[in-house]
């Protein structure tokens, strides 16, 4: 993306558009990542830097969620201002 | 050592900062310096009153007991709060719009402004907290009791305490709780504090697993080694427990009445919400972290058989951190009272609006404008209801005490409360969701959670005897409270919420499919499903038969929302109408603005009643008037806006295609002219240009050579000057900003003056000219432009009229108030599809070209007609043509 010149009301609109459908589907990867059975991919009883590898999948996904959620929530509130 | 006196005194200054923060905020507010009071980080703070003492001893607990299980209770509020998109963004808006008190009152209000679903969702939240609070009374007096080893004096008396402890919370509480009416008003002074909670408990969690990891367990892998290889029980992760309870506290994070109170109610700013989504699972991210390192490190170091609840205090303790454990304490501490506090606000809003309230409106029915102080009442049911809720908490806490059934109370009422859910998803995402459907969904979803769970919780000692539990009632096996219709194998909070959710979900849509809702429901379903479609005050919908006046209005907003408050609001009301004296005309607007106004104060319900009772004399006509807001209206409105906007861009499209067409035809009509000009003017250019060189390059020429040559070029010249001045005048007529002095003209004169003008052309023709027609004809023109227009009519008959026995015939006369000149050759005429392109410029007719005119002269004539509000045509009269000049009489 170098073409910084602003673009067009439909694009603007499509773009706003496509963040909403990100910000629904942000909690549908939570879950998915939570509470199915992808989960028991990681639950093996390996230690890795010294921590269980269950416990660093749970955090590591959940600070995951929530760098995701902080860009999703600048962008959402972004599209509020600007659009 | 820690003594009694010290953690008393500890929690005294605590308490005491509280006030002191409280008071501050307070204050701060009402001079109306907000600041960062009103900012996304303390709205997050304060939403961590979802962490309890519960959640702060317990899930360390939990987490000895259950391995990762623990974290199942903070996934589900993260998942809520990253997808707020969906959900809290939308109830945020519309307990915004609806100015929604309470989740009591969002269910009523929603589903008609029915009292019953009021009732019906405040008894069912106060069933459902009250053991909570009472659940963190004891979790403080048990902390308290962990200092003393043994039985001292001081310590022994922890019912006592307890006591004194719920008697300082209701003070807290009513004081900085129920400052004014209207519940959608901010807590500044209660918002802080519990902020600042929220910062104690974080850090207190923080400082233990922190020395627990470094301090004890030198780094996070050596307090892993530690871990006994069974302890994260890891069969437990993804059962169908860890998906109900992922989901339990999922619904816990939207309908707890504390969670609805801080989230929605004392939210005053979207945005704010925007910053929460991340910011608050990052808190509940930091209060989880050191769980499972704490709880690891009091099971190695602690003796067999300790309690595991207590591990946050006891593990400093038993490592001599008393400053550290002093701190955990006062975390604890914390925690439990911003629950308490915040939950009986909530709670305390809901009984008084949604019980004494109705109950008041009843007994005082026809009085309500003519007697009592509804803000009065208000305040002290409030007041009453804050103290009752310690009260029975204290009670609570005394009859159970110390049992299990205390300890696992929390998931209890959990899903308790989640039986609003069913009808709290349908009431802001299905626009048919009935009042009927969710009643019915609410009170048998409730019934079966007490029967499966609530009651055998108590172990046999309430209600249900211990052979009932094991046995169902009257021996009926199929009734077993725990394997309700024989569904056996699962853990009881499972089955519980199976059965009672499931039941709850199936009725409330079954019966919203069956039984047709009221208008009323009809209007708040599609005033909540649609909120982010509404414009402000459109479809508002609460007509009522108008018999109100507007001093009974006045009188009732005066009692509930204050004079002040009252009298701002109808002076605004009435400057909207345009009166500026005087009180506002009953207009549905206004009555339903106001309505909403009351519903700030007292609900949907009670505010709905109280304004029926006066604008409709007890009788409220609303089935049909309420057409107007009701859905199909709206979508038609809506769609014949569409179809009107569409219509409106076809029109636009159809006449910029048009414009466009014009366009295009001008530039083609300027190239040709430019190209045509270019032209006209070379040729003088260029004969110009030949005489003079000869003139330069020629030595000898005779005198009389050059003197004709010199002739020419004089000629061309002026034939040069002429041209351009008949553009320049052309342009100038075309521009339309001529303005001439219209004067009164005799046209015999005119025509004699062009007759002498051309005498000489017409001589060298031998042209006859016949005149005929009225003599006396006086025209509104311009003498000189109008003797221009005939000298070019003449001079343009000699030119082309050419026959045998050239004759002009010039016939003047009147029709109407038009005078009218013909000029009519016997020439050989003009054909007709020639016809108007002798007004074109530089059109020279195709074969007869005379030199000396630059084909200018009739445009300009033209121009020069429509400019003295008259017109040149020509018109066919065989043989030769007819020059129509039309003009005004003076």
């Amino acid at each position: 993306m170098t073409d910084k010149s602003p673009p067009d009301l439909a694009e603007r609109a499509f773009r706003r558009r496509r963040r909403q459908d990100a910000a629904l589907v942000l909690p549908l990867f939570g879950v998915v990542i939570f509470i199915t059975p992808l989960f028991t991919i990681f639950i093996k009883d390996v230690l890795v830097f010294g921590a269980p590898l269950a416990f660093l999948y749970i955090f590591g996904a959940w600070i995951l969620l929530i760098v995701l959620a902080r860009r999703m929530s600048r962008l959402l509130t972004k599209g509020d201002e600007g659009g | 050592m820690l003594t009694f006196n010290i953690l008393v005194a500890a929690s005294a200054a605590y308490v005491a900062l509280l006030f002191t923060v409280a008071f501050w905020a307070e204050r701060r507010a009402r001079a109306g310096r907000l600041g960062w009071l009103r900012s996304p980080l303390v709205y997050t703070l304060s939403i961590s009153v979802y962490c309890t003492a519960w959640t702060f001893y317990g899930a360390v607990g939990t987490a000895a007991r259950n391995g990762l299980e623990f974290v199942t209770i903070y996934l589900g509020p993260t998942l809520v709060f990253i997808g707020w998109w969906w959900l809290l963004r939308k109830l945020l808006r519309i307990g915004r719009s609806q100015r929604i008190t309470s989740i009591a009152d969002l269910i009523s209000s929603r589903y008609g402004k029915s009292a019953t679903l009021g009732v019906a969702v405040t008894l069912l939240a106060v069933i459902g907290s009250t053991p909570y609070i009472a659940l963190q009374l004891q979790s403080i007096t048990t902390s308290f009791s962990v200092f003393s080893p043994s039985d001292s004096a001081g310590f022994a008396n922890e019912k006592v305490s307890a006591f004194w402890i719920a008697a300082v919370l209701a003070i807290f509480t009513i004081l900085f709780g129920t400052r004014n009416v209207d519940a959608n008003e901010r807590h500044h002074g209660v918002v802080t504090a519990i902020a600042l909670e929220a910062v104690v408990k974080l850090f207190a969690l923080l400082a233990v697993g922190i020395f627990v990891v470094w301090g004890i367990g030198d780094g996070p892998s050596g307090i892993f080694s530690r871990m006994s290889p069974d302890m994260l029980q890891t069969d437990r992760i993804f059962s169908r427990r860890w998906i109900a309870l992922t989901f339990l506290s999922a619904t816990a994070i939207i309908t707890l009445p504390r969670m609805f109170q801080v989230t929605i109610v004392e939210n005053s700013d979207e945005r704010h919400l925007a910053t929460a989504s991340w910011a608050f699972p990052l808190y509940l991210f930091l209060m989880s972290l050191f769980v499972l390192p704490i709880a690891i490190a009091g099971q190695s170091i602690l003796p067999e058989g300790s309690n595991p609840d207590l591990f946050v205090l006891t593990v400093p303790l038993a490592e001599g951190q008393n400053a550290l454990a002093l701190f955990a304490f006062l975390g604890g501490f914390s925690s439990a009272t911003s629950m308490v506090i915040v939950a009986a606000i909530a709670l305390s809003t809901m009984v008084s609006n949604h019980i004494v309230m109705p109950l008041w409106l009843s007994y005082g029915r026809g009085r309500i404008s003519t007697s009592g102080d509804v803000r009065n009442v208000l305040l002290l049911s409030r007041r009453f209801s804050i103290a009752g809720l310690l009260l029975l908490g204290y009670f609570y806490f005394r009859l159970t005490g110390g049992s299990n059934a205390l300890a696992s109370i929390g998931l209890i009422a959990f899903a308790g409360i989640a039986q609003v859910l069913p009808s709290l998803l349908g009431g802001i995402f299905w626009r048919s969701a009935t009042r009927t459907g969710a009643l019915a969904g609410l009170i048998i979803g409730f019934l079966i959670w007490a029967y499966t769970l609530f009651l055998p919780s108590f172990e046999g000692s309430f209600l249900l005897s211990s052979s009932v539990i094991e046995n169902g009632p009257f021996g009926m096996a199929w009734l077993r409270p725990q394997e309700l219709f024989g569904l056996s194998g699962y853990d009881a909070l499972v089955h519980s919420l199976f059965w009672s959710l499931g039941i709850n979900a199936a009725l409330f849509i079954g019966l919203s499919l069956v039984v047709p809702p009221r208008q009323l429901e009809r209007i708040q379903g599609s005033q909540f499903v649609d909120v982010f479609r509404q414009t402000d005050g459109r479809g508002a919908g609460i007509v009522i038969r108008r018999s109100a006046t507007s001093e009974d209005l006045f009188t009732l907003a005066q009692r509930i929302l204050g004079t002040n408050h009252a009298h701002r609001l109808f002076t605004q009301a009435a400057g909207a109408q345009g009166k500026n004296v005087g009180l506002p005309d009953p207009t549905d607007n206004f009555i339903q603005k106001l309505e909403r106004e009351l519903t700030g104060s007292v609900g949907a319900a009670s505010a709905h009643a109280m304004v029926s009772q006066i604008a409709g004399g007890g009788t409220v006509s609303v089935e049909e008037l309420m057409k107007i807001a009701d859905e199909t209206a709206q979508v038609m409105e809506y769609s014949q806006q569409l179809e009107v906007q569409s219509r409106e861009l076809a029109e636009s499209a159809r006449k910029l295609r048009q414009a466009n067409a014009q366009l295009t035809e001008l530039g083609a009509q300027k190239d040709a002219f430019l190209s045509q000009i270019s032209h006209e003017l070379r040729t003088p250019m260029t004969s110009i240009k030949s005489f003079a060189e000869i003139l330069r390059e020629t030595d000898n020429l005779s005198s009389e050579k050059s003197h004709r040559f010199v002739d020419i070029i004089n000629t061309e010249s002026q034939r040069l000057t002429r041209l351009l001045d008949e553009i320049l005048d052309l342009s100038f007529l075309e521009s339309g900003r001529v303005n001439w002095q219209l004067e009164a003209v005799s046209l015999n004169d005119v025509i004699d003056r062009a007759l002498s003008s051309s005498e000489g052309l017409r001589a060298s023709a031998d042209v006859q000219i016949v005149r005929k027609g009225d003599s006396d004809i006086v025209v509104a023109a311009d003498f000189d432009r109008l003797a221009q227009v005939f000298i070019n009519v003449i001079s343009n008959a000699i030119k082309y009229g050419r026959s045998e026995n050239p004759t002009i015939t010039i016939h003047t006369r009147k029709v109407g108030r038009i005078a009218v000149v013909g000029v009519s050759d016997n020439g050989p005429g003009i054909h007709p599809k020639d016809r108007e392109k002798v007004f074109e410029k530089f059109s020279r007719l195709s074969e007869i070209t005379l030199a000396g005119s630059a084909g200018l002269g009739l445009p300009i004539s033209r121009e020069i007609m429509r400019n003295l509000k008259g017109d040149l045509t020509v018109e066919e009269n065989a043989p030769g043509a007819v020059f129509k000049i039309t003009l005004p009489l003076a």
